[in-house]
């Protein structure tokens, strides 16, 4: 293992290789995973929740789900003290492209603020990368629903369905198979829970160790960010058939 | 002097700017384009200290292209005139642009629009609104003469009655007109009303 | 009756001995004063009838062959007249012409600094600078001095790769593109001599000039030295005819290429 170029961020290994950006990268493939579906009515975001402790006291009822504004929410997986300096910067950013043109910042210009950020510490000597990979999704006027990801090293992508942290690579190739375009946001969420429950190392899914979000249109035209309630989710599980353990797929 | 003003029809705005720059009673050139356009399907008309005029429009004009080359979507009229407005608002507190602004655009959600924005940065979307000597003649006639949902006929017409009564009413009146027109097709000069020809240069 | 001046002398004389010097210059210095006991009056009186002549005249046009740009050569402070061969046009290259009106040490030094900045972009870009890019040049300098006291009033005219061009720029940010300009305080009386006479010019061009000078004794301003330039529509620059108003009735008119033009016009007695 090479030792020479991966202390500092910002240096090159002879391969081309940035060891810290892809480290990173690597500590979020250990996190909690995430994914995200778009459907033609809404985006659906599933986490699951690690659960450390049964005496742990968690400060808000979603611990991978943020609002950074009425029309965008984001999914996390990774390092979460790393996560909270970048949600704050997007909200930040959000607030202040409403108070420059009094109107919601398009989601892909919010994502792309936030990765010039994350780039930013892939390059500036002293610095490291940002451990965190999101998952955002969003409505605006010009492209409707959309959903990107994006990882350590600033790069972000639009995707139909994409997964974060522990086990994405297997859920993505789930994804790929069964995505279909036009898909409903109802759909969405039952394909979201049919992978998570193949992905997950846990042996049953239950409530407690996952999280529900959806970005979607109410009948007035106004964006709504929505979180399921513990008790929805555990219908919705019984509903789509997800809460007996599911055979181990990696 | 300045005469600026602008209407609201139905599916286009328009922009009418005398075009004369002027210096104490010495007037320098009277085929002066008061209003620029901003993008494909907005207009600024500005009056004000000549410096600050072409100055601000321009700074504001660049900050809109560069919205566009960086987001790949163009700003809507609201988004630009409340973010001329901002502009105007940060510089009033250290030194101020002495500029007044009508910005006229066309959306595809929300169809045309008129902005009013003066120079210590108030914002009104309206639909008939002036600056300069030649608003106390044209908001009278706007205001007597304009309804909702003109054609282009009525409104160029309208234009054209205050565009006469400044011209018989207002002692310092300026000669020339430039009207622009924004709409679905983009925004365009529609056409000049000219009493006095900068003398041609010699051809003899 | 003169004001005597012997009590400021000192006890040696001035000039060595009287005898060797005229003794006018071995008396003690003195100066006459006006034979009148009403000394207000007679400073008031004598304003009054001088009239004293002032400010600045100066012109550019395009018209089929290029621009003209025409100034007057008077400098002046309040009624001091402190020169009557000002260069009032500056050549800021040989295919720009640069007019003053306002302050001299303003208008000399950011037309320098313009020349000097428009030199750089034709090293950096390999081809010259364009009226229009220069003219902003200029115009976004002196508008970020607003306000700071810079008194420039001035036309840039020239010829570039789209033909003629002329711009009144001046120190409150305005620059204004245009075809017939004048600046200065005798730009009024210029206006209406180029607004009826700029048709005919070309055939009429030796008696325009005369009409132009008539314009200027009517602003009550002595024979003053009239430069005029015209610059041709020749693309290298080189060439390009001087002209002199030497007085009422003497025109030079020469054809020069402009390098020399300044040698010229010291050979004309000039600067």
């Amino acid at each position: 293992m090479s030792r020479r170029y991966d202390s500092r961020t910002t240096i090159f290994s002879p391969e081309g290789r940035l060891y810290q950006v892809e480290y990173a990268m690597e500590a979020i493939g250990n996190a909690g995973s995430a994914i995200g579906i778009l459907s033609k009515d809404g985006v659906v975001l599933v986490g699951e929740k690690k659960v450390t402790s049964k005496l742990l006291q968690t400060s808000t009822s979603t611990e991978k789900m943020y609002k950074i504004d009425d029309h965008v929410a984001c999914a996390v997986a990774g390092i979460m003290s790393d996560a909270n300096i970048l949600i704050n910067t997007a909200r930040v950013q959000a607030q202040r492209y409403t108070y420059a043109y009094q109107e919601p910042m398009p989601v892909e210009q919010l994502v792309q603020s936030l990765c010039d950020t994350k780039q930013g510490y892939t390059q500036f000597g002293g610095l490291r990368p940002f451990g965190v990979s999101f998952l955002f999704a969003g409505w605006d006027k010009n492209y409707g629903f959309q959903l990107y990801m994006s990882d350590p090293s600033g790069n972000y992508g639009g995707w139909k369905a994409a997964a974060i942290g522990a086990n994405n690579q297997a859920a993505q190739s789930i994804l790929k198979q069964d995505y279909k375009d036009d898909i409903s946001r109802e759909e969405a969420v039952q394909l979201a829970l049919k992978v998570l429950s193949k992905t997950m190392d846990s042996t049953s899914l239950t409530s407690d160790k996952l999280e529900l979000a959806e970005v979607f249109l109410m009948p007035s035209g106004k964006v709504k960010y929505q979180v399921c309630s513990p008790e929805a989710l555990s219908k919705l599980l019984v509903k789509h058939g997800v809460t007996q353990p599911a055979a181990e797929t990696s | 002097m300045e005469c600026v003003f602008g209407l609201v029809g139905d599916g286009f705005a328009i922009l009418v700017a005398d075009t004369s720059a002027v210096h104490s009673i010495l007037v320098h050139k009277s085929n002066e384009d008061k209003i620029m356009v901003l993008d494909s399907h907005k207009l600024i008309a500005a009056s004000g200290e000549p410096g600050d005029r072409v100055q601000f429009t321009e700074f504001i004009q660049k900050n809109v292209s560069l919205y566009q080359f960086r987001n790949g979507i163009p700003l809507t009229t609201a988004a630009a005139a409340n973010f001329t407005r901002g502009e105007l608002a940060t510089a009033l507190r250290k030194s101020p642009y002495m500029v007044n602004i009508l910005l006229a655009g066309y959306d595809k959600e929300t169809g045309p629009s008129l902005y009013y924005i003066d120079y210590i940065a108030t914002l009104h979307k309206v639909d008939k609104a002036a600056f300069g000597y030649g608003s106390y003649f044209s908001l009278s006639m706007m205001d007597r003469h304009f309804h909702s949902g003109m054609s282009v006929e009525e409104a160029v017409d309208l234009v054209d009655k205050c565009i006469l009564e400044i011209r018989s009413r207002l002692v310092v009146a300026p000669p020339n007109f430039v009207i622009k027109i924004v709409d679905k097709d983009g925004a365009r000069e529609y056409a000049w009303r000219e009493s006095v020809k900068d003398t041609p240069v010699s051809s003899a | 009756m003169k004001l005597d001046t012997s009590g400021l002398e000192s006890t040696s004389p001035f000039f060595g001995s009287g005898d060797e010097l005229c003794p006018e210059l071995s008396a003690a210095p003195s100066f006459s004063l006006p034979l009148s006991t009403d000394f207000d009056e007679f400073q008031k009186d004598t304003k009054a009838t001088l009239k004293h002549a002032k400010g600045t005249t100066t012109l550019a046009f395009i018209f089929k062959e290029g621009v003209m740009v025409a100034a007057d050569s008077r400098a002046s402070m309040g009624g001091y007249i402190s020169s009557q061969s000002v260069k009032k046009i500056i050549e800021i290259n040989p295919y720009m012409l640069g007019t003053m009106a306002g302050g001299a040490a303003d208008c000399q030094f950011w037309h320098r600094n313009l020349g000097i900045k428009c030199r750089l972009h034709e090293l950096a870009n390999k081809r010259r600078i364009s009226v229009t890019g220069a003219s902003k040049l200029l115009a976004n300098i002196l508008y970020s001095y607003r306000g700071m006291g810079l008194s420039v009033g001035t036309m840039i005219a020239g010829w570039d790769e789209t033909g003629p061009g002329l711009y009144y720029v001046d120190s409150e940010g305005g620059r204004l593109k245009g075809t017939r300009f004048s600046v200065g305080s005798g730009s009024p009386y210029a206006y209406g001599v180029l607004d009826s006479g700029l048709t005919c010019l070309l055939k009429k061009l030796r008696s325009w000039l005369e009409e132009l000078f008539i314009m200027r004794h009517s602003e009550m301003q002595p024979v003053v030295v009239l430069q005029a330039f015209i610059m041709w529509d020749q693309m290298d620059g080189r060439s390009c005819l001087v002209m002199m108003l030497e007085s009422f009735t003497t025109i030079i008119i020469q054809s020069h290429p402009v390098q020399w033009s300044k040698k010229w016009l010291k050979s004309q007695g000039h600067n």
